[in-house]
């Protein structure tokens, strides 16, 4: 057994998790990655107090 | 507590099973049916029928937001109650070994076409320190988008997963100053999620 599956054993609900997985094909990943890159340096700290944090 | 108010609560119960947690890029676990089928279908008649969305607009994001903690949900999703709540902190607790506030906080987020959260790590000092999100939708296609997206780091470059947002799925993780992570754009559909923040018993 390798040191990563000592770590992290395999789940029983292993199939139903890996559907929930998905590989796009490297033209498809691009484009993921470009719709999640913000336009300029990251504000963490900006967006980290505004997300999740309305209505409350 | 009747018999049948009992059995109508097991019913409704999250189901957050004692999975091992992946420890890197930070520690989390992905999770499917999280809620029974019947529950899901009564948040999504709610959320598309009477629930009280608010668009919200930042520097940082754009989405319908609303607190479910202050509203009145339909008798049909009674997952919200205080005890339901307690139920799922013990959850979480024993997932990750830890003792949570009972204060679990809870927002509905709703992501139309065109919409996406940019990469970010939800962390802020003495905040939420734990979060459960669950995906709500009438099954969104590959092409419609909303892809859950782990990162190893704040680089958008670098994606450990990409997770589609099945509905009734599930990710639990560690909020962290590496827990970076993002919503690809929707395309087409709705994805709807429901999000629980714990924070640690100090």
């Amino acid at each position: 057994m390798s040191e990563d599956e000592k770590k992290e054993p395999k789940r029983k609900d292993e199939g139903q998790v890996q559907s929930i997985v998905a590989a796009p094909k490297s033209a498809a990943l691009d484009r993921l990655i470009a719709e999640v890159r913000n336009s300029d340096e990251p504000n963490l700290s900006g967006y980290n107090r505004t997300y999740h944090r309305h209505n409350r | 507590m009747t018999l049948a108010a009992a059995m109508r609560q097991q019913e409704a119960t999250f189901r957050l099973p004692p999975v091992g947690l992946t420890l890197a890029p930070f520690t989390h676990a992905v999770l499917h049916d999280c809620l029974p089928s019947r529950v899901g279908a009564a948040l999504l008649r709610w959320f598309e029928d009477t629930a009280p969305w608010q668009l919200v607009e930042t520097d940082f994001y754009e989405q319908y937001e609303f607190n479910l903690l202050e509203v009145s949900p339909p008798a049909s999703v009674d997952i919200f109650q205080s005890e339901m709540l307690a139920n799922l902190s013990a959850a979480m607790g024993s997932l990750f070994d830890q003792r949570f506030c009972s204060m679990v906080k809870v927002v509905a987020h709703k992501l139309v076409p065109g919409q996406h959260i940019g990469i970010h790590n939800d962390y802020l000092p003495g905040e939420e320190t734990h979060r459960l999100l669950i995906q709500l939708n009438h099954g969104l296609t590959d092409d419609q988008g909303g892809f859950f997206i782990l990162f190893n780091s704040s680089s958008p470059n670098d994606v450990y997963q990409i997770l589609r947002p099945r509905h009734l799925s599930g990710i639990v993780f560690e909020i962290s100053p590496s827990s970076y992570h993002a919503v690809s754009r929707v395309h087409g559909g709705i994805r709807y999620t429901l999000v629980f923040s714990f924070q640690v018993a100090s």
